[in-house]
């Protein structure tokens, strides 16, 4: 447990170090979908649902396909907390058990958003946690009516 | 312990059945084991890199984010339906309350299945097998264990053993199977050599075996093959040196030639393609040897000519490169054109028809040819000959050069046996032509000559001699009759028939002339001879044999004629050389004959000659007695009118004194008669002495001119020598009464009496006192009578001879003359005056009639002195 204290000690003052911008500042999340299957808007539980890996098809029985910024960026540390509520690592022992078990197909980081906005414009079902995109090939999905959260 | 036999079928087949039996065990239990413990371990190493890339994609999935590898892993894994249950295991580093020491704590995470509960120190059983991988990442460390099911393991470990037994038993069953044919398949090639090389170590080297297969005991059989071949090869060239070392005649060799042949037929060549070429590298011609054929079963032997051919121009070049072997090649036009001179101007011409059209039938030949050094042995067919046949046909050749150069040996030896045979033949010829003398003699020629060419093996069966006479124009014939006698002399003229006439023509050209008749051309002359009177009848010109259905007759010419051999073929080369040699020495042996009986008839002639010439001079020896004597006669007959005159005389005073004793008888005066008788007596006397005195005269001239023995006397030289002194004298002055000379004796009165033919040496005397009394006349005649002629006979006894010497004051004799007073004929007296024998005869009377010497001392112009010694 003292080991486990301290490494989780560690990893707070180097995620201090490393991020300390993003940490400076809360960053607006924008929720982008294929324009595919993906639903316009959802509210926040729904939102959580299919991120979370609880919702795994949408209406149209298309699969959902996550896609979030890694943990170690500024959206995806964003990500976590706000969508999450998790730190880093929690997230990642989060899926790795349903990954594991088979009850989620793995979601997919990205190191950049345009990476991302990439991957869920041509991804059918897929989902993504972006900042303001500007990109046309997918849609900003209004949670809870707003474009950000 | 039991001596069990097993055949090498039954080793190879224990052998095979016992690899295959171990096989089978092998297959049985150990393959089966081994793959079990294969199987388990590659499922045990499977499972581990299972549990493995589980282990990385987890710790890629918490490290990088990227779950895509874990899902992949544990999807793969999730689908095997081997798998019991994978669990993901937390480690956690537990420290005890003071920090000094720590625990290591696992816990399970996360177990696929939800459902099965997963002691986290959980081990392998019969039943699964649990391998874990380890992971490491900031998130978390653990293990991902899995646990995988061995029923396939176990079910698999069953086919196994199933598979096995049915392996072990298909091994055994196809081991057995190949067992068998194997150790068939051996045994029977092994044993078929077997069988094989006994019939070849009882001789029989036309063994070989089949060698279906190409492994060991194949190449085992084609060994075997090969040496069987190599025997029968080494067999049959040690045939050909053994009849080739057998052979001790030169004609044997077609015997050795015809061995070859079947040699090469026996292993496989064809024989009739086959033949040998002698050649001289400088020849003209080639023996070419063939091998027999249905009519002929020994070989045929031709001499080829050498003919202009672009294929033997082609065939000698490479000969003369020196190759051991060569593949010449024969086809098209110019084989044709080879065969066409061949067949048609060769004696291959003679060949049979089915031999020619073989040969002609081969358009394309490739003529494999073996050179030696005194030729070649070639085999002809479509094909080159194979290496294999090649090297073959190579040795035989080096065999068959050995056959060659001892025919060559034999071959010398017998001509140098026959050279030796020759020449005592011509020796005995020579001699006995030699010893011929007389016309008598020359029937003996012809069994001479016909014993001799029966000696030197000269082929024939009548023989004779002709010799030419270029003078009398015919020839004279010694033939034989023929059992060899000899069929009489006679002669014919030159133009007695056309072979006369060319026996002539070959003659004078020195040219062998022959000549073939058939049985009528022999007839017609036998009786062309019959009717000429040469012989009597058939019977005797043919003996008892037959006419000859052929003859070749052989007129061989020498200096005096033509040597005749008649047979019924014609003679070979070497025969005819024979005949030539016998006809040489026929030749020089017959000149000698003609030489001796030139000899003889030259002898005779000289014997002739000899005896007119002594009959010559005998007569004129006589003649020149007669003319000595005639020169005697006038002192003859003045030494006779000497005591006929004093005969005269007394007798006619005897008369008157018988006329005075008549007229004193008458008056009775006896004294007076008694003297007159006393006178008468004394007359008569006186009468009787030179009576007696002139009849030795008289009796002297007849012995001096009496021809035939004379005996040797008691002789007293100076009586002698003092009557022929005054004969040879008073014989001269009365013939010249001018003639004056001043003539003595000197006689030794004890000169004895010596043994001597007097008559003989009275001739000496008259002859020496004769010619000193001729020069000093001459002298006298010459100086006039200044010049007082004087001749003085002296006698002198020596130890043991006496020594009469005359000496004249003449000219004496001219030193040139001196050598030649003693020759028969020569004088320097006029002619009709002197004979010329005088001195000669002188000569011979003194030494070799009387072993005596006569000497002269003469000095020219001075006078001359003969002294006669004469022993006692």
């Amino acid at each position: 447990m003292k080991l486990l204290i301290s490494n989780l000690a560690i990893s707070l003052i180097i995620g201090l170090l490393l991020h300390s911008p993003a940490m400076a500042q809360d960053i607006e999340l924008t929720i982008i979908g294929n324009p595919e299957s993906v639903p316009s808007d959802m509210d926040m539980k729904l939102l959580k649902s299919v991120l979370m890996g609880e919702k795994l098809r949408w209406e149209d029985g298309l699969s959902i396909k996550i896609a979030l910024m890694k943990t170690n960026t500024p959206i995806g540390t964003s990500t976590c907390k706000k969508i999450y509520d998790m730190t880093g690592n929690e997230l990642n022992k989060y899926f790795l058990a349903l990954v594991f078990q088979g009850k989620l197909k793995a979601p997919t980081f990205f190191n950049s958003v345009s990476e991302l906005e990439s991957y869920v414009a041509r991804t059918p079902g897929a989902i993504g946690v972006s900042q303001n995109t500007t990109d046309t090939q997918i849609k900003i999905i209004l949670v809870d009516g707003k474009k950000q959260i | 312990m039991m001596n069990l036999r097993l055949s090498v079928k039954s080793k190879i087949l224990m052998t095979v059945l016992s690899v295959v039996l171990m096989f089978a065990l092998f297959i049985l239990f150990y393959f089966p084991a081994r793959q079990e413990r294969y199987l388990l371990e590659n499922y045990n190493e499977e499972i581990e890199n299972f549990a493995k890339t589980v282990a990385l994609g987890v710790k890629i999935a918490l490290t990088e984010q990227n779950f895509e590898g874990v899902e992949t892993a544990i999807d793969f894994v999730r689908e095997d339906s081997r798998l019991q249950f994978v669990s993901l295991i937390q480690t956690d580093t537990l420290w005890d309350a003071n920090g000094k020491s720590y625990e290591v704590g696992k816990t399970v995470f996360k177990t696929f299945p939800e459902n099965v509960e997963v002691d986290a120190e959980a081990n392998s059983s019969e039943y699964f097998i649990i391998k874990s991988a380890p992971f490491s990442s900031p998130i978390m460390s653990g293990e991902i264990m899995l646990s995988f099911s061995t029923a396939e393991i176990i079910e698999s470990r069953s086919q196994i053993r199933f598979t096995s037994i049915l392996a072990s038993l298909i091994v055994f069953v196809i081991g057995l199977l190949i067992g068998y044919l194997l150790a068939r398949n051996i045994s029977i090639p092994v044993l078929a050599l077997r069988d094989a090389a006994n019939r070849v170590g009882e001789g029989d080297l036309t063994q070989s075996v089949k060698s279906k297969s190409r492994d060991e005991i194949g190449e085992l059989g084609i060994a075997f093959n090969k040496m069987v071949k190599d025997l029968s090869i080494e067999a049959a060239l040690e045939k050909i040196r053994s009849k080739t070392m057998a052979m001790h005649r030169s004609d044997e060799l077609p015997n050795v030639v015809s061995i070859f042949f079947d040699q090469l037929n026996h292993l496989g060549f064809e024989s009739k393609m086959c033949s040998i070429v002698i050649q001289g590298k400088s020849s003209n011609t080639a023996e070419h040897w063939i091998p027999g054929n249905e009519q002929a079963t020994s070989p045929q032997h031709y001499i080829i000519p050498q003919f202009e051919h672009p294929f033997h121009k082609q065939f000698g070049d490479l000969w003369l490169e020196g190759p051991t072997y060569a593949v010449l090649e024969l086809s098209g036009e110019l084989k044709k054109s080879f065969d066409e001179i061949l067949f048609t101007r060769t004696d291959f011409g003679s060949l049979s028809e089915s031999t020619k059209e073989m040969m002609m039938k081969i358009e394309h030949a490739m003529i494999s040819t073996a050179f030696m050094e005194h030729g070649s042995v070639m085999s002809t067919g479509l094909e080159p000959l194979s290496d294999e046949n090649a090297t073959i046909l190579q040795r035989f050749a080096k065999v068959f050069e050995q056959t060659y150069t001892r025919f060559l040996d034999l071959k010398k030896v017998e001509l140098q046996a026959r050279e030796k045979m020759k020449q005592a033949s011509l020796d005995r010829l020579r001699g006995e032509i030699a010893s011929m003398r007389t016309k008598e003699d020359l029937p003996r020629i012809t069994p001479l000559i016909w014993e001799e060419l029966t000696t030197l093996e000269v082929p024939f069966f009548r023989c004779g001699v002709f010799i030419v006479d270029e003078i009398q124009s015919t020839i004279q014939s010694y033939l034989s009759t023929p059992d060899g006698h000899s069929l009489g002399v006679f002669n014919m003229p030159y133009d007695t028939d056309n072979i006369s006439k060319k026996l002539v023509d070959h003659w004078r050209d020195r040219k062998v002339y022959t000549e073939h008749w058939n049985k009528n051309q022999f007839l017609k002359w036998m009786q062309n001879m019959i009717d000429k009177g040469h012989i009597q009848d058939s019977k005797t010109y043919q003996g008892a044999v037959s006419p000859p259905e052929s003859l070749d007759l052989h007129f061989v010419p020498f200096k005096q004629g033509m040597l005749y051999v008649g047979n019924t073929s014609l003679l070979s080369e070497d025969e005819l050389y024979l005949v030539k040699s016998l006809a040489e020495a026929f030749s020089i042996a017959y000149s000698r004959y003609q030489d001796f009986k030139q000899l003889e008839e030259a002898k005779n002639q000289v014997e002739k000659a000899l005896v007119e010439l002594k009959e010559t001079q005998s007569q004129l020896i006589q003649s020149e007695k007669m003319a000595s004597l005639g020169e005697l006669t006038a002192g003859i007959a003045h030494e006779i009118q000497n005591p006929l005159n004093f005969v005269n005389n007394f007798s006619e005073l005897s008369v008157d004194l018988m006329d005075e004793m008549d007229e004193e008888m008458a008056k009775g005066n006896n004294n007076e008669v008694n003297a007159i008788t006393k006178d008468l007596k004394q007359n008569l006397s006186k009468i009787n002495h030179h009576g007696k005195r002139a009849s030795s005269i008289v009796k002297g001239m007849l012995e001096h001119s009496r021809t035939g023995n004379k005996q040797k006397e008691m002789t007293d030289i100076n009586i002698l020598a003092d009557e022929y002194l005054r004969l040879t004298y008073h014989g001269l002055r009365a013939k010249d009464k001018t003639f004056q000379v001043d003539f003595k004796t000197e006689l030794d009165e004890s000169l004895p009496k010596i043994n001597v033919i007097y008559q003989d040496i009275g001739r000496v005397f008259l002859n020496i006192m004769n010619n000193a009394f001729y020069a000093v006349s001459k002298k006298t005649k010459e100086l006039g009578n200044d010049f007082k002629p004087k001749v003085t006979v002296s006698t002198k006894k020596m130890s043991d001879s006496v020594e009469i010497s005359v000496r004249d004051n003449g000219n004496g004799i001219p030193a040139k003359l001196i050598d030649r007073i003693y020759q028969p004929f020569f004088t320097t007296k006029p002619t009709g005056q002197g004979t010329g024998l005088g001195l000669s005869l002188s000569y011979d009377i003194i030494t070799k009639g009387h072993n005596g010497e006569l000497n002269v001392k003469t000095q020219e112009g001075e006078g001359t002195e003969f002294t006669i010694v004469l022993p006692q």
